[in-house]
């Protein structure tokens, strides 16, 4: 991530930057991860949020 | 992890084009799925992830009783400032999402972990150490809701730029965007 902070002012502008990984895993694999640790009903919904989202359920 | 978003947490609302909005409409969006899901009974959330706030805040505001725990101390502090701000009652704590077993109690009614945080868990046996971490924070019958990019549509190769947008708060211009690899 890349922020850069201009106070307007005529000022040397700051830049700040900051790093960081992620696993890009499929949705489906997390789907199979999500069941491997004991949830039911594992299931992807598209459209109730900005990003795809993926529920499950403790068994009864 | 954790310097990564103590860095990031004075910053983050400046990724969203509102985030005030976005707190509003995802805590309006993730309750309708609870209750379309589990019903109006349920009440207890833990946030296993909860960064500054974005989702804790606007379920709690909804009428949730929320937990929330995050690596990040800076993050926490500042979805602490928030809540109180809003006078909100949030428990708040630090805590990684892979030790939840042994710092929240069990018994939730729904454990969430939103905004694309369980993939920074680089392996299939780290996730699935957090997500039975989940699962043992749950009373019989609750749910898990996570939220995550779609990395099958997500662009590959390096150098790929994703830009956030100009903000202008409090006399300061902002201009945040992301470099992404593959």
């Amino acid at each position: 991530m890349y922020f850069v902070e201009d106070n307007m002012k005529g000022s040397e502008p700051r830049t700040r930057v900051m790093r960081s990984r992620y696993y890009a895993i499929p949705i489906d694999r997390m789907l199979m991860l999500m069941g491997d640790a004991g949830f039911q009903s594992v299931e992807r919904l598209n459209d109730v949020y900005f990003q795809p989202v993926l529920v499950g359920a403790k068994g009864a | 992890m954790s310097g990564f978003y103590d860095e990031l947490s004075p910053y983050y609302h400046l990724i969203y084009q509102d985030w005030e909005a976005s707190v509003e409409r995802q805590g309006r969006q993730l309750t309708q799925l609870i209750r379309e899901r589990w019903g109006d009974g349920t009440q207890s959330i833990l946030d296993v992830a909860c960064g500054i706030g974005t989702q804790s805040l606007g379920l709690s505001a909804k009428g949730f009783t929320v937990t929330a725990s995050d690596l990040s101390k800076a993050a926490v502090a500042r979805a602490r400032q928030e809540a109180e701000a809003r006078e909100l009652e949030i428990q708040f704590s630090v805590c990684d999402m892979r030790n939840i077993e042994s710092h929240h109690p069990a018994g939730f009614d729904v454990v969430l972990c939103a905004d694309n945080s369980i993939p920074h868990l680089l392996t299939d046996e780290e996730i699935c150490s957090a997500l039975r971490a989940m699962h043992s924070r749950l009373r019989p019958g609750g749910g898990c809701i996570l939220t995550m990019r779609d990395y099958a549509k997500e662009g590959r190769g390096r150098g790929i730029v994703k830009p956030y947008g100009v903000r202008e708060v409090g006399g300061v211009r902002y201009l945040s965007l992301a470099s992404l690899g593959f």
